[in-house]
């Protein structure tokens, strides 16, 4: 894959991409426009509650359809300059794939500063081992997710009825364990975590959470 | 004054208040040294509680949470080259690089205490140049506050992260939320849906709950199974003193760093992070350490990490207070938590803007002394965060999850005591996970969601006072110094991105002459 290539390939998917976003905007701005315009105005000729809706509808479709086409135009330039460097013979790979992902207004100083003689990761002591890897693979990363917005529509359904506690504690154990953390960690952050946050909006705060089952305790 | 003085001391030292700071200043400790939690999803966390609050302790939580995460961020940068929030990014390989070499905890002590002094000069700024400019925004009518908040708006598009075009889209997306509810004319329903609880417009704070704190918790329950990451061995003990010497040898880069972050931050829009990128940038590329007499290479590089890291680290604080300028003066926020503060303010009953300095001085002097103080607390609870990182760092991921998703329902849920807010916060969550996604930055939907009431009231305000003529707003004297500002704004894109390249050669062509006589 010569360097040319690599670079045109990064910014195909970006493309993809804005044009999606591109779309859905000016579909958003399409939406709002005549929305704005069907509301009353004050009087003939003078719009009212439409004028910002409408205004701002505008400005959607607007940058909606500029993002991928400077996207597009950006695209066609690097490749060009990305050519023309390889006819030079003076392109890298390295250089072609920093061009690639180089932004308007990337600030300096994110380069990797190595030094001659810095202690290598791998020799690094360890103290312990941070839980970052709480990600699943597969299909199980949509059930995840199914699991924490259909626990959250759960919660909106049964907590009149069965009382903030339970719900709020089942919520919290659903998530947790979904996360692949233990049984036990996920029933004591479910049971502690209801019952602190019961105990502080309840009575120091004093907002009504539902009570559902448990009114009259 | 001294009446003034007295009774924000008062204020400031009712049991409350200090206990709130304590709290606060924990709970920013922790959330800003776990990897991705950033201070803004602090601040969306704390406001259900700031809510049950007085105005002074409300304040005093926010300030204090956020001076406090933005220095514990620096705290996974050095132990696993992840960045705790995003204005510890620009020295994160700088930091986990002295870590590598055994001087770790000294890179952190300097940032802390460069934090502390960035943080207070900031503060100083904010007590002097807010008022100055609280005064000239007397002089302001519709007009004048029109293009102050369009510069905002300006401004928050252009430092957007990535592209400004779809930094543009964010906005008006915030543009959108902020028209929802009964217009300011005629009192007709807009985007309300049959819904009358919608009347009154998207709530803030589900908003905010939603677009930080939920999303985090989406984008967690989704990702990819990584590698669990091996926290580093520190040293924490003996680290006081290389931690002043370091300090004391980098005194003029502190001092340059946090004029850049008070200036920076200031700008309406901008904020710590931009600040610390901007401070990192001039610290490297101006940088005089070079290998010879006594110093070896190594040495040398970690002397020029140490240098940037204090650049950069008192840029960030100063950001974070002097963001509070516009805020105070102009009721238009520096930054996504300026603009939490703004929505907290205003269901106080408190409207930033000149009247606070005319009306509510104790409030107002109040909040200058909880800077000052929070600052102050910065240095012993970071170096006493320092001590214990390794197991802060260990709080599990997963159980961390859960506790947010329990706070945010019942935060959003005690804004009103319905579920419309649980809605809102799910609708908000998934837009920001989607937002992320797509490369598009949130904070212009939040200024834009804070800033459109504005913006709208204050045209439709002008053009009805005037019957239509809009040559008012370009032909005033301070609109036209307006103008002239969200002209430069604009302008000044193409030439940010070249100072940019510019900077970045110089960094190059420096490390490359560094290394040199190194290697020979």
């Amino acid at each position: 894959m010569t360097a040319a290539d690599q670079a045109a390939t990064a910014p195909r998917g970006t493309l993809r991409q804005n044009l999606l976003i591109g779309g859905l905007s000016v579909l958003a701005g399409a939406i709002v426009i005549p929305y704005g315009a069907s509301m009353p105005y004050i009087r003939e000729g003078i719009p009212g509650p439409g004028l910002f809706p409408m205004m701002i509808g505008g400005l959607l479709v607007l940058f909606g359809v500029l993002l991928p086409l400077s996207t597009w135009i950006g695209a066609r330039r690097e490749g060009h300059r990305l050519r023309r460097a390889g006819v030079d013979g003076t392109a890298s790979g390295a250089e072609a794939e920093s061009s690639a992902e180089s932004d308007a207004f990337a600030l300096p100083g994110a380069a990797v500063q190595e030094a001659d003689g810095d202690t290598p990761v791998e020799a690094l002591e360890t103290a312990g081992v941070m839980d970052t890897d709480v990600g699943s693979d597969g299909a199980r990363r949509w059930i995840n997710g199914a699991i924490l917005l259909g626990g959250i529509l759960a919660y909106v359904l049964l907590a009149p009825v069965l009382g903030f506690p339970i719900t709020m504690a089942l919520l919290v154990i659903a998530i947790v364990r979904s996360l692949r953390a233990s049984w036990l960690a996920a029933v004591l952050t479910g049971v502690l975590a209801s019952l602190g946050l019961w105990g502080l909006f309840e009575q120091v705060l004093l907002v009504q959470l539902p009570d559902g089952l448990i009114r009259g305790f | 004054m001294i009446q003034d003085v007295e009774s924000a001391l008062l204020l400031v030292a009712d049991p409350t208040t200090i206990l709130i700071v304590v709290l606060s200043a924990v709970f920013g400790l922790v959330i800003g040294a776990l990897p991705g939690m950033t201070a803004t999803l602090a601040a969306a966390l704390l406001v259900p509680f700031t809510f049950f609050l007085d105005p002074v302790p409300a304040i005093a939580a926010i300030i204090t949470m956020s001076a406090m995460a933005i220095f514990a961020g620096d705290i996974p940068s050095a132990l696993l080259r992840i960045p705790g929030t995003p204005s510890s990014a620009a020295y994160t390989e700088d930091a986990f690089a002295l870590t590598r070499n055994g001087k770790g905890t000294i890179g952190l002590g300097v940032s802390l205490v460069a934090s502390v002094l960035g943080g207070l000069f900031g503060s100083v700024l904010l007590i002097f140049v807010s008022p100055i400019l609280g005064e000239f925004a007397l002089r302001f009518t519709s007009y004048e506050y029109f293009w102050v908040a369009v510069l905002g708006l300006t401004a928050a598009v252009i430092v957007s992260k990535g592209s400004q075009l779809k930094g543009g889209i964010a906005l008006m997306v915030g543009l959108l939320v902020s028209t929802v509810g009964l217009d300011v004319t005629l009192g007709h329903p807009r985007f309300t849906f049959g819904e009358e609880q919608l009347y009154r417009g998207v709530d803030f704070i589900a908003a905010m709950i939603g677009l930080f704190g939920l999303s985090e918790v989406l984008r967690a329950v989704t990702a990819r199974r990584g590698d669990s990451m091996p926290i580093p061995k520190t040293e924490g003990r003996g680290t006081i003193g290389p931690t002043l010497r370091g300090i004391w040898r980098n005194k003029v880069r502190v001092g340059s760093g946090s004029v850049i972050g008070g200036v920076v931050g200031a700008l309406p829009g901008a904020g710590a992070d931009i600040a610390a990128w901007i401070a990192y940038a001039v610290t490297r590329s101006t940088s005089r350490i070079r290998p010879g007499r006594g110093r070896s290479g190594k040495e040398a590089a970690d002397d020029q990490r140490i240098e940037a890291i204090s650049g950069a680290s008192s840029a960030n604080n100063a950001g974070i207070a002097s963001a509070y300028v516009p805020t105070l003066a102009f009721g238009i926020p520096g930054d996504t938590i300026t603009a939490i503060l703004i929505g907290v303010l205003l269901v106080k009953g408190i409207t930033p803007g000149p009247d606070l300095f005319l009306y509510q001085t104790d409030t107002l002097y109040s909040l200058y002394i909880i800077f000052i103080v929070a600052n102050l607390l910065l240095l012993p609870l970071g170096f006493l965060l320092i001590r214990v990182s390794g197991m802060v760092l260990r709080i599990p991921r997963s159980i961390l999850m859960g506790l947010i998703v329990a706070i945010s329902i019942c935060g959003a849920f005690a804004i009103n005591n319905g579920y419309l807010e649980i809605g809102l916060v799910v609708l908000f969550g998934v837009m920001g996970y989607l937002f992320e996604k797509g490369g598009i930055p949130l904070a212009p939907v939040v200024l834009g969601i804070v800033l459109g009431p504005i913006v709208e009231r204050n045209f439709m305000q002008s053009v009805i006072k005037t019957n239509w003529d809009l040559t008012q707003f370009f032909t005033r004297p301070i609109s036209a110094v307006l103008i002239v500002l969200v002209v430069l704004a604009i302008a000044s894109v193409p030439l940010m991105g070249w100072l940019g390249r510019r900077a970045e050669r110089t960094v190059a062509r420096r490390e490359a002459e560094s290394r040199t006589p190194a290697g020979a």
